[in-house]
Parts: C-alpha cells; structure tokens; sequence
C-alpha cells in the first residue's frame, strides 16, 4: 500500500489530448526560453538553400537534418544563453554555435543524424565528442555548459 | 448519420481520433492485450507500448469545482498500459487501454487526401464491436460507457495564410489586431478555449499551439479540436449518436473558429459553387 497526496486539477485546464498520434513539438511552453522560437526559425531558414549552395557542389540540407537540430535546440531550450548563429557546412550538414564571453559552444549535424560538439573556455580548456540522442546526461552538461559562468 | 456540414477540398485534418473511455474493466491484464492482438494482428501487424492516457472525463456545474486537496491510499496495482495496434498501412491505429479505446486515422502523406467522417465512423464500428465481442468471449464483461471523444489535430504550415506565430488574425476569427499603443504584434500565443455544448451535453476544447513537425521540418501553428461528452447509454449505436453530435460541433466549430481568408485557402466547397 501507498500514500499519495492528490491534488486537484485547475478548474481552467485544458489538457492536450494525449490520444494524438502524430508527433510535433511545442515550441512555445513556459518551460522554455523565448529563444528558441527565433533560433528555430533561423534553423528552417536553411531550408531554402538549393544544391551547390556553396559553390563546390555541396548537397542542400535535408529535413530530416533541420528537424535533428530543431529537436536539439528543444533540448537545449532550458539554457539561458540564446544561439549565436547557425550556418550550413559542406557536405549537407549545419552547425549551430554559441558565442559567449568567455566561452563557446559549437554543434554539428551531420546529414546521417550524428551530432559532435565542442566546448571552449579561454584559451587553453576544450572538450570534444558525439552526442548521441539517447545520452541525456550530455546535454544536462551542456545546458549548464550554456547557463552557468 | 449527421446533417450535411461545411467541408473543404483541402482541408489542414492530419488526424481525427474516435474514443471511448468506459469504466476500469476488473479483470483485464497485460495478457488480454497479446489476446486481442492475436485476432487483430492480420490486419494490425505492428504493435507497441504506450504509458496510460488518464482519465479526462468532463465534469459540469458543482461537479465542476475543484475538490479539496486530499489524502488518500492508493492500492498497489499491476503496472498500467496502453498499447498501440497499428494497421500496415500506417495510416490508421487502435490504442487500447483497461478503460479506453481509440481509433485513430492520419494523413499518410501530403498529398493524401482526407477520407472524411463517413469513411471512418463505419471502420471505428467495426473495430468497437469486434472489441466488445472479445471482452464478452473472454468474460470481461460489457463496457460501461462514461464518455466518447472525437479529435481532430490540424497543422496551419508556416507560408499559407500566416507568416508568423504572433498572426492568430490571420487564423482565428474572433481574433481582433485592433492597433495598440504600446504593445507590439505578439511574438508567439497559445490558444486554449472551450465551449460548452447545451445542456450539459459536453464539451468543445479548442487549442492552437505553435510546434514543429520533425517529419518534414516545417513550423506549423496545430489546430486541435476536441468534444466529449457522455453518450445516453452504453449501446453502441448510442455511442455512434454522440460521436457524430461531437464531430458536427468539431467542424462547424472549425468553421466558426477560423477566418475566411483560411477557408479560401483550404477551399471551402459551398465558396465555389
């Protein structure tokens, strides 16, 4: 037996209907930060770029890498610094950047789905390595990477 | 079936969902869900575990205030599930629950065309008789019915009709941009409304939610009606009236939500005769 201690819910709710099959994420929520809405925005902006973009025959970013760095910056929404700039990379991928004071931050999407990033701080200190979507506790560190002087 | 209603030719549906929740079957196990699945599984061959959707059942006048917080002990039960049964095509699925059952139709590709109410009312029929047949073969008794529930989710893509998710104008009818003095258009709003039906017949829950759809990387603002009421009984065909009194107030509420300018774009058929 257990004890549980419940709470009524809010006469004003509305629930999202949790019977919904197609899959989308919120981008406007309170837990989030207001940088996200014009971060991502920037990212589908690639979405325009045509192939040879860059004039050495690089290959137009695709969706489903776009939709990867949308559902990383979701993840990364908690961080109190906003994204510095995104840009598209040889090969069909984009990086998105931070740019801080005293630190920064760098990700990659690949066109395959794998993700690298690298942190700075000052000079001397970097770390690099991939970030693989289940690994959660990674991008805890980078939030607070962004969040924490 | 129901009086004619608005229709377009393009309509933004990218999912309807037909439920019913009904109470607690005592005696359902995990092992019911491998037995239903065993009868189904010809034409539902993909199969998946879902966490429980709770209970939402509408509550109205005094039943409506909230309660007092309280104290209470919760017996330790088997653990809860859903489970997902999903057609081969893609396009439709039954969830199923110790006390709900779901039939959900979605758009299986952009230019798939949305097969419309009547097409899938007589497919939720169906797949609710033969899911109280099985309950009655393996003596689980007859679903008490507490409430139906009919869904449509619909995405607004970003560039028809709208260009930012501050322009709810643009989209809801209601919506004045009367000009301010000194607040700015909106950078980005959630919408949650709800209306209740006459005599306590239910209600119509209306949200718009700015989001991203991963599948194909567009920023959509998703339109998501939903009504629930309870039916008069647990007969079926008393749960096919409330499904359809909740799809005519899911689409003629649609209607009466969103501006004209979107129904020219998603082609309202009654604009071009």
């Amino acid at each position: 037996m257990i004890a549980a201690h419940t709470l009524p819910q809010p006469a004003w709710w509305t629930e999202p209907p949790p019977s919904q099959w197609v899959e989308v994420i919120p981008l406007f929520d309170a837990t989030e930060r207001p940088w996200l809405l014009s971060a991502a925005n920037d990212v589908l902006k690639l979405a325009t770029l045509s192939d040879n973009w860059d004039g050495e025959g690089s290959p137009r970013v695709q969706p489903s890498t776009l939709a990867k760095a949308v559902e990383l910056l979701c993840k990364l929404a908690t961080a109190v610094e906003p994204m510095s700039h995104v840009s598209p990379v040889p090969g069909g991928g984009l990086q998105l950047e931070w740019f801080l004071p005293d630190r920064y931050l760098e990700i990659e999407v690949f066109p395959d789905g794998s993700v690298e990033y690298l942190t700075k701080r000052g000079a001397a200190q970097s770390s690099e390595g991939t970030l693989p979507p289940e690994d959660s506790e990674r991008v805890r560190e980078l939030v607070a990477f962004l969040s924490h002087r | 079936m129901p009086r004619e209603l608005p229709d377009f030719e393009d309509p933004p549906v990218i999912e309807t969902a037909l439920g019913v929740e009904f109470v607690p079957l005592a005696e359902w196990s995990i092992a019911h869900y491998g037995l239903l699945w065993r009868e189904i599984r010809g034409e539902y061959p993909h199969f998946a575990v879902q966490p429980p959707v709770g209970s939402q059942i509408e509550k109205f006048g005094d039943e409506a205030r909230p309660a007092p917080p309280k104290l209470e002990v919760v017996p330790i039960k088997a653990p809860e599930l859903r489970c997902w049964f999903t057609e081969q095509s893609g396009s439709r699925l039954l969830q199923v629950q110790q006390d709900r059952f779901i039939h959900n139709w979605r758009k299986p590709g952009p230019s798939a065309d949305y097969p419309h109410y009547e097409s899938i009312r007589p497919i939720f029929e169906h797949e609710w008789r033969r899911f109280c047949d099985f309950l009655r073969r393996e003596s689980l008794g007859e679903p008490e019915v507490l409430q139906c529930e009919v869904t449509y989710v619909n995405h607004l893509e970003r560039g028809r009709g709208w260009s930012g998710f501050g322009e709810a104008s643009n989209i809801v009818r209601s919506w004045v941009d009367a000009p301010v003095q000194f607040l700015p258009r909106p950078e980005a709003m959630v919408l949650n409304v709800r209306y209740l039906m006459p005599e306590n017949r239910g209600r119509l829950h209306v949200s718009l939610q700015p989001a991203f759809r991963p599948g194909d990387a567009k920023e959509v603002f998703q339109l998501t009606l939903t009504a629930r009421g309870r039916p008069n009984s647990s007969r079926t065909q008393d749960i096919l009236a409330w499904l359809d009194l909740g799809r005519e107030w899911v689409v003629c509420g649609f209607t009466d939500f969103t501006t004209e300018a979107m129904h020219r774009i998603w082609r309202r058929k009654e604009d071009r005769k």
